[in-house]
């Protein structure tokens, strides 16, 4: 595994062995349909729904990316390849926002 | 007898505890209902527990009123972590200006007292300082961008006599600095020295925060559910949170209450929840609570509070009472009948305006 990635946007490749975890300075809660997060110098909370909030819910502890797209993949009853490219969108997203970092 | 909308809010207000009776409804409530009972759940700070109820499918709602739970719960939590940041940004502030601080209400309830923050809404920030570091809070909160929404009524009384100030800070948050828990009597009875002796620590992002020891925090949340007018839902929750979690060292909350003089804002907070929540089960507390029959004078400073004809006014004569020096009752006493124009201003209000409500009031 070592060395594959997923192209996460604007040509922007993520390691499927990079593991993440939430920067601990994000605020967050959980929410009826998904979780709001506040990560440190944003201007302002960022919504998350559907995978993009069971990834939050899973990096309560560290995971890499292979295993964070077996798990949403086992949540939605799909194909790993199917969610590879939202999850990887999804990631790339919160590490950019400051509300991922790797471990 | 409650009405059918109250005693839901009521049901949801103790949603959760073991021995609240009320029951939520079994069928999703119609939509005329829906929208009255919504708007109330929101001034209530409810929206949580409706989101955890609905969550449990403990309370069946319709599609569209599933979205529109969302879509609040969506804005509450998003005002949670805004007011969260600011608490952050505000506490490095005092931190660095040497000012020691009490986290109080909402933020600290939500991340110690409850399993989930995201059950208890809050919509400021509350911060306890001690009363000589007040002016200097004040000014830390001004040099962040505050603006203190009421001038002092006269210089020095804040330091003497004040329960605090509202700050209103940038991104239309405010911030609610206190020096006690509440104005008039019941505030300058409290030994505000001993609020910092201990604390409850708890974790917000990668900082650790100081809310107040369990005892005092309990006795703070009477003070906002015994002397609310009416008492929020959400504060009663609070109370019921404290009492039915058994942790509480009674015997220290009963001496706290004793020293502050506050048994019966105590037993009026704790018996109110009871019957509001209808919970069944009787605990220590609640039992403590129904047997006690306040003297006269509480009942007296309690009326001032919470009594059919409750007034600013008559806190002001119920907290002279109170007041051991006759130096200190005139100032008092001068304050209030002759404010400073900067505070009348704020207050939208003249001299002979201000004798005069006070004065309609007393007669009244």
């Amino acid at each position: 595994m070592p060395g594959r990635a997923i192209d996460v946007g604007q040509g922007r490749p993520l390691e499927l062995a990079a593991r993440w975890r939430r920067s601990e300075s994000t605020l967050w809660r959980r929410t009826l349909d998904g979780v709001v997060v506040l990560p440190e110098g944003a201007l302002s909370p960022l919504v998350l729904r559907g995978p993009a909030a069971r990834i939050w819910e899973l990096l309560a502890q560290p995971l890499n990316v292979a295993e964070l797209l077996d798990a949403i993949a086992a949540v939605y009853a799909v194909d790993g390849d199917t969610v590879a490219d939202e999850v990887g969108w999804a990631v790339g997203q919160l590490a950019d926002a400051g509300a991922l970092c790797p471990t | 007898m409650l009405e059918p909308l109250d005693a839901t809010l009521a049901a949801l207000a103790g949603y959760g505890l073991v021995g609240c009776s009320r029951g939520l409804p079994g069928a999703p409530l119609s939509e005329a209902d829906w929208s009255a009972f919504l708007a109330a759940a929101t001034r209530q700070r409810l929206i949580g527990f409706l989101a955890a109820a609905i969550l449990d499918e403990a309370f069946p709602v319709s599609d569209a009123q599933y979205e529109a739970t969302a879509s609040l719960h969506t804005d509450v939590a998003g005002l949670a972590v805004s007011l969260e940041r600011l608490l952050l940004q505000v506490c490095e502030r005092l931190t660095i200006e040497g000012i020691e601080f009490r986290v109080l209400k909402g933020p600290a309830l939500a991340h110690i007292d409850y399993a989930d923050p995201a059950l208890r809404s809050f919509c400021d920030i509350d911060l306890l300082v001690r009363t000589a570091d007040f002016g200097a809070a004040i000014a830390a909160l001004e040099a962040a961008g505050g603006r203190r929404n009421v001038p002092e009524i006269r210089p020095g009384f804040d330091r003497r006599f004040g329960k605090g100030a509202t700050v209103s800070m940038p991104g239309d948050l405010e911030v609610d600095l206190h020096r006690t828990f509440v104005a008039g009597p019941l505030g300058l009875t409290i030994d505000l020295e001993e609020l910092f002796a201990s604390s409850t620590l708890f974790e917000l992002g990668d900082r650790k925060l100081e809310g107040l020891a369990a005892e005092e925090r309990f006795l703070q949340i009477c003070f906002n559910a015994g002397l609310g007018r009416p008492a929020g839902l959400h504060a009663l929750r609070d109370v019921a949170q404290f009492a039915l979690a058994g942790e509480l060292d009674l015997d220290r909350v009963f001496d706290l209450a004793h020293r502050w003089q506050a048994p019966a804002v105590v037993a009026r907070a704790v018996n109110l929840t009871w019957s509001t929540l209808a919970l069944g089960d009787s605990v220590p507390l609640s039992a403590w609570a129904y047997r006690y029959h306040p003297q006269p004078r509480e009942a007296s400073v309690l009326r001032a509070y919470v009594g059919g004809d409750q007034s600013y006014t008559r806190q002001a004569l119920a907290a002279i009472r109170v007041i051991p020096r006759r130096r200190d009752r005139i100032a008092y006493a001068r304050a209030l009948l002759f404010p400073g124009r900067a505070h009348l201003e704020a207050r939208h209000t003249s001299r002979l305006g201000h004798l005069r409500h006070g004065t309609r009031h007393l007669h009244s």
